[in-house]
């Protein structure tokens, strides 16, 4: 990587660094530090919101799932313009006139401590390790990219965020997400622009073959729950996902608590549902182009070079049988592509036929490839995290490469931010200030929130540096995690039914959990996204159930 | 609920959801002319 290319990234994390701190200003109070003096414009907050969601995994994830499986992940997202318009008549009214400092907080003022106790004991959980995951996600690939060691890529990612997280509180996350989430649109919108002018292929013919491959294939209307991105899976199980992420999850809540009034806050919420859809679309369409310029250009058997690396010392000789097969699979496939794009559209029928099966072959090819790095590694390849980086470095000009790397890490960073500013929200006020210490001053509760902040950031770079040691514990925990996200949302829906008890809520609650966890081992082939649906109706029933004994 | 009072008149909820659901309506179908024009 040339100088240029980390100069620019030193400089990126010197100016948010610096930036986020200056925001400290106003933060001498715990409402200043958690809630930006409950002042920050729409605009700020609805940017940040976005950027808490885009992580590096969306950066260097997304883009390669693009690649290799095309547009229809975009589904995941029909839900979202819908959930964000009804939270913006039910919860967000509610928490926001409520002036409370967490979600969590809200639910014993309608019920009672234990319901409080337990939703934000939850999050805790879940939230710290999935921090720690964030971090992990790019810093692995950075470190089997450059050779580093991983506990540097985790501390270039952690550390200056831990920082302006900690002295600059909501405030600076929020003005820093602006910035980061400018500089991640900026350079996606940039390597859109390389890779049309290096396709050897006018844009409209490599769209063409990019459709004849199955990439440009958006919607799938079958309705079935086993299958995670349909149409329908995306409009019903994804309203009810962003109707829990949105309206009860504390990283989200805490951005539009910051918000002026409650039209601001609903305001905010207006950009995601506007853009979301389109930004994911931009992001999948960057690696269906990769696909496509990859084509033209051969691109190596495994995008992981130290997985690479691995197969090579493994078995010379298997190696480079494999390679053999993959580079004539490839130039087949490039032939093939070339002919279709000679032809004449209407009557391409038997070149576009050539072209899928010169393309099934490659990924047949690469199949095998993949399948031989797990067993010499031991572990399942993920190869497709490291496509667009592989690219990235191989292939953009100097500049634009360190303004990608500088925009993976900023994405890492501002969700990673966002995150630790609600774990030490929810650290201090629903368990330091409810149970510890309950007449504990301002001053004292935001050394205690700086604090909190500090060990969240610890504990997340201790989690994403024992990543690989701690895999199934983390898959665990996902796992569990995936119990409650929609019952925690049927437990806000009960609040708002005037009905329901604070037995309701809190038994409504674990029994909706357990339903979920049997649906789940129960039934493991219907798909995650139905869960908040299945979760959200059963705690819902057995809330208003048990409120009426 | 104690809802903060503002000088302008806010859009309905109907008026909103018509707003946000024709953006996505028409963000859907140019993702469908997308499909159509380049099959598979």
């Amino acid at each position: 990587v040339h100088w240029i290319n980390w100069a620019i990234v030193v400089a990126w994390l010197l100016y948010v660094s610096i930036d986020g701190i200056r925001r400290s200003k106003g933060t001498q109070k715990l409402e200043g530090y958690f809630l930006g003096g409950r002042s920050l414009p729409w605009w700020v907050v609805g940017l940040s919101v976005m950027a808490t969601q885009l992580s590096a995994v969306t950066m260097i994830g997304t883009t390669g799932q693009g690649a290799v499986d095309g547009m229809r992940f975009v589904q995941f997202y029909f839900g979202l313009p819908i959930a964000l318009v009804i939270l913006g008549v039910t919860i967000v009214p509610f928490l926001h006139g409520a002036k409370v400092y967490t979600a969590y907080e809200f639910l014993e003022r309608r019920f009672d401590a234990k319901t409080r106790s337990l939703t934000s004991f939850l999050f805790l959980l879940s939230r710290g390790l999935s921090c720690g995951t964030i971090i992990a996600a790019p810093a692995v690939v950075f470190s089997a990219i450059f050779g580093w060691p991983l506990l540097y890529s985790v501390a270039l990612i952690g550390v200056p965020t831990v920082i302006y997280t900690m002295i600059g509180g909501v405030q600076a996350v929020a003005w820093t997400d602006v910035k980061q989430m400018v500089l991640v649109v900026a350079a996606l919108v940039a390597v859109v622009v390389v890779l049309l002018t290096r396709i050897p292929v006018h844009p409209d013919e490599a769209l063409r073959l990019a459709g004849a491959a199955g990439r440009l294939r958006v919607f799938d209307f079958s309705f079935t729950l086993k299958e995670t991105y349909t149409f329908w899976s995306g409009i019903i199980g994804g309203t009810f996902l962003m109707l829990s992420y949105f309206g009860t999850d504390q990283s989200q809540v805490q951005r539009y608590l910051t918000a002026k009034t409650v039209d601001e806050a609903r305001s905010s919420h207006l950009i995601s549902a506007y853009w979301k859809i389109p930004l994911q679309a931009l992001i999948l369409m960057v690696g269906v182009l990769v696909f496509v310029y990859y084509i033209f250009v051969t691109p190596p058997l495994y995008f992981n070079p130290a997985q690479e690396r691995s197969v090579r010392a493994a078995d010379p000789a298997a190696y480079s049988t494999l390679e053999s097969r993959y580079v004539g699979a490839v130039t087949a496939r490039a032939t093939a592509a070339r002919a279709l794009a000679a032809a004449h559209r209407g009557s391409d029928d038997a070149e576009r036929e050539a072209f899928r099966a010169s393309d099934v072959a490659v990924n047949t090819v690469r199949t095998d490839a993949l399948k031989q790095a797990q067993t010499v590694t031991g572990v399942p390849s993920k190869d497709v995290n490291y496509i667009i980086p592989h690219f990235v470095l191989a292939e953009l000009p100097i500049g634009l490469t360190g303004l990608f790397i500088a925009a993976v890490i900023a994405a890492a960073m501002s969700a990673v931010a966002g995150e630790l500013a609600s774990l030490s929200s929810t650290t201090v006020i629903d368990f330091y200030r409810r149970w510890v210490k309950p007449e504990a001053d301002d001053e004292h509760l935001l050394k205690v929130s700086r604090a909190a902040t500090g060990f969240w950031g610890l504990f997340a770079c201790g989690v994403a540096t024992f990543a690989a040691t701690l895999g199934s514990l983390i898959e665990v925990v996902n796992r569990f995690g995936s119990f409650f996200y929609g019952s925690i949302l049927g437990v806000f829906i009960l609040a708002m039914i005037k009905r329901s008890r604070a037995n309701g809520a809190f038994f409504g609650l674990i029994a909706g959990m357990a339903t979920v966890g049997a649906v789940s081992f129960g039934a493991p082939q219907i798909s995650f996204l139905w869960h908040n649906v299945i979760g959200a109706v059963a705690v819902v029933a057995a809330g208003l159930l048990i409120s009426e004994l | 609920v104690n809802e903060t009072p503002t000088s302008k008149k806010r859009p309905s909820f109907t008026v909103v959801l018509i707003r946000v659901l024709t953006v996505e309506v028409v963000v859907l179908l140019l993702l469908g002319v997308l499909q159509s024009r380049y099959p598979r």
